[in-house]
This record gives structure tokens, sequence and C-alpha cells, in this order.
């Protein structure tokens, strides 16, 4: 008879409650779209690094300072992977770290939530990628 | 015929021929049937001199009933996973453990799980405070068998849920898991097949003492 009464209660309560701190924990559509910007960048960012690796293969296995645009890119190599940002028109940054190590960076909304891959850096926005000469 | 069926119809017979209970007991005891047998095809006829011998109340089955309460019983079904699947991850995203590897926090189940609560709690809360109208302005919609069977299932799930879950954390605990995370996540899973339960074994409990 009591359980009646209070169990429905208690269960809606539970429900409400845990809706409630799921939406506040995952954000709502804003957040989802920030999300979904930051995939993109980062599959770019992945196909950039693809393109760093063909143009230190097709020059004597070393590492580009810079990455050169459509225009001066090396035929093999071609056509050149987004540059910049699609979002912000910011260009993404390459750096050379040494022979065998670069990084490429962009600008993330939303660092937390980014799990892979694991050398991404969420201070910075860089990841960083090897090459095996 | 079946044998509940001749069962049935002998004592309809021997009670419209006038033939006292004690008599037809004592005949169908001799006969095999058991005590329980006698008992409950004598309780299908209500006592007293009337003739033809009038007859009780039965549990019926009907299409309609089974729309609702499999309805209800889908909504809840649904309810349970994602709100476990729920609250799972939101453990998995407050209690850090370094330990397990499954360290993931996916916010596209977590969206699926909100909506889909969004969708199915307010059903299910709606369809069972019909039901429990329905049943209270007709009380022969207790004898529903469609509703004890989906509530004795639910109850069933619902004690194999929680019996599973003890043998979980016994097991975490003999091999060496038992972490914050996982013990959060037993207690939920404790307290949402705990309330349902709870609440179901209520209602048929209320049944059996209104038959």
């Amino acid at each position: 008879m009591q359980a009646e009464k209070t169990v429905p209660w208690v269960i809606g309560a539970v429900v409400l409650a845990t809706i409630a701190a799921g939406v506040w924990s995952v954000g709502g559509p804003a957040s989802a779209k920030q999300e979904k910007r930051d995939k993109v960048r980062m599959s770019d960012i992945q196909k950039l690094n693809g393109h760093v690796l063909c143009l230190a293969y097709a020059t004597d296995r070393t590492l580009p300072d810079m990455l050169p645009s459509e225009e001066k890119t090396i035929e093999d190599c071609s056509p050149v992977p987004r540059l910049e940002d699609p979002f912000t028109e910011a260009a993404y940054s390459y750096e050379r770290l040494s022979d065998t190590g670069f990084r490429i960076c962009g600008e993330f909304e939303k660092p937390e939530l980014i799990a892979y891959p694991a050398s991404y850096d969420p201070e910075t926005g860089c990841v960083g990628f090897q090459f095996n000469p | 015929m079946k044998s509940s069926d001749q069962l049935a119809s002998f004592v309809y017979d021997a009670l419209n021929a006038g033939r006292s209970r004690g008599d037809i007991t004592t005949a169908l005891t001799q006969a095999g049937w058991s005590d329980a047998e006698v008992r409950d095809a004598l309780d299908n006829w209500a006592t007293g001199d009337f003739t033809p011998p009038v007859p009780r109340p039965r549990p019926f089955v009907s299409a309609r009933e089974a729309f609702l309460y499999g309805l209800m019983f889908v909504a809840l079904a649904m309810v349970a996973w994602h709100l476990t699947s729920l609250m799972f991850h939101l453990i998995d995203r407050w209690v850090p453990d370094i330990a397990d590897t499954s360290n993931y926090y996916d916010t596209r189940d977590m969206r699926f799980s909100i909506a889909s609560l969004i969708v199915f709690f307010p059903l299910f809360a709606v369809l069972n405070i019909r039901a429990n109208r329905s049943m209270k302005a007709n009380a022969g919609r207790r004898r529903s068998g469609v509703r004890k069977w989906f509530g004795y299932i639910t109850l069933f799930l619902a004690a194999i849920t929680l019996l599973s879950d003890l043998i979980w954390v016994i097991y975490a605990l003999l091999n060496g898991d038992l972490t914050l995370r996982f013990f959060a996540k037993a207690v939920m899973v404790a307290l949402v097949a705990g309330l349902i339960f709870a609440y179901f074994r209520a209602d048929m409990t209320e049944d059996a003492n209104a038959s």
C-alpha cells in the first residue's frame, strides 16, 4: 500500500535527476555543435599528417619546414588538404620539431572532450606526430 | 475435451442437480482429483442455493489490455535500460579510475539515452496512471491475466538483475576489481532494479489480497 504511493514518486525523481545531470554534463545543442566542429578539425589535422609524410618521402626523407600551398606543392602530394580551419579560416599551424618529429595545431572549442589521438595536448591544441625516415 | 473442462462441466452439472459441495468434494477426491483442483473447480461457482449455479468472475485476456500493458512493459524496459546507461556514463565522467581502460565519455550515447528517457518515461507514467485509475473504477481489471503476466515477468527480470548485480559485486571483490567506480555502478543498478521490484511487488501483492 505504502510502496505503491511512494515508489512512483521516487522513480520519477530518479529519472528526472538523471536526465538533468545528463543534460548538464553533456551540454545542449550548442555544445554538441562545438564537438562536431572539433571533430572536423581533428580529421583535418589527421589528413595534414598524411600530407606531411608524403612531402617528407618525396623530398629525400626530410620533413618539410613549412607546408606549401596547392600551387607550389609537389605533384605527388596533390591535392593539398585543407590548410585552414573551415569554420574560423585560421590556418592550422605546422611546426617541425626535429628530424623525426613534428606537430600540427588548431584551435579547439572543447579540448577536454578530445580523447584521441593520445598525442593531443589540450593545453596547446597541438597533436604530435612521428616520422621514421 | 480438456480434463479441466470435464471437471468444470461435472461440477456445474452436480451443483445444478442440487448436490452439496461436500458430496461433490468426496466424489472428486475419490476419483483422484487433488484437493487444490477440487477447491478451484468449486470456487468457480458462487455459494448459495440459486440454480443454475452462478459463475464467479474469472481472469480474462483482452487484446486492448495486451496492447496497453505491452506498451507499458516496453516503456519501462527502455526507461530502465537508458537510465542505467546514462548513469554509467555520468559515473565514468565523475569517478576517475586509472585502472579502468574503458575510460571513455561518449556524448552521443548520453544524448541518445536522454532522448529515449524524454520519450519513454512520460509514456510509462501516463499509461501507469491510466491503468491504476481504470482499476480503481473497475475492480474486475485487477483479474486481468495480461496484467498479471507482465507484472510477474517484470518482477522476474528485476529479481534476476538484482541477483546478477550481487554476483558481480562479489566477483569484483574477489577479483580485486571492486573500485569506487564499479561500486557506484553496482549501486545504481541495484537502485533501478530495486525500485522496479518494490513497485511491482506492491502492485502484485495488492492483487493477491484483492482476489
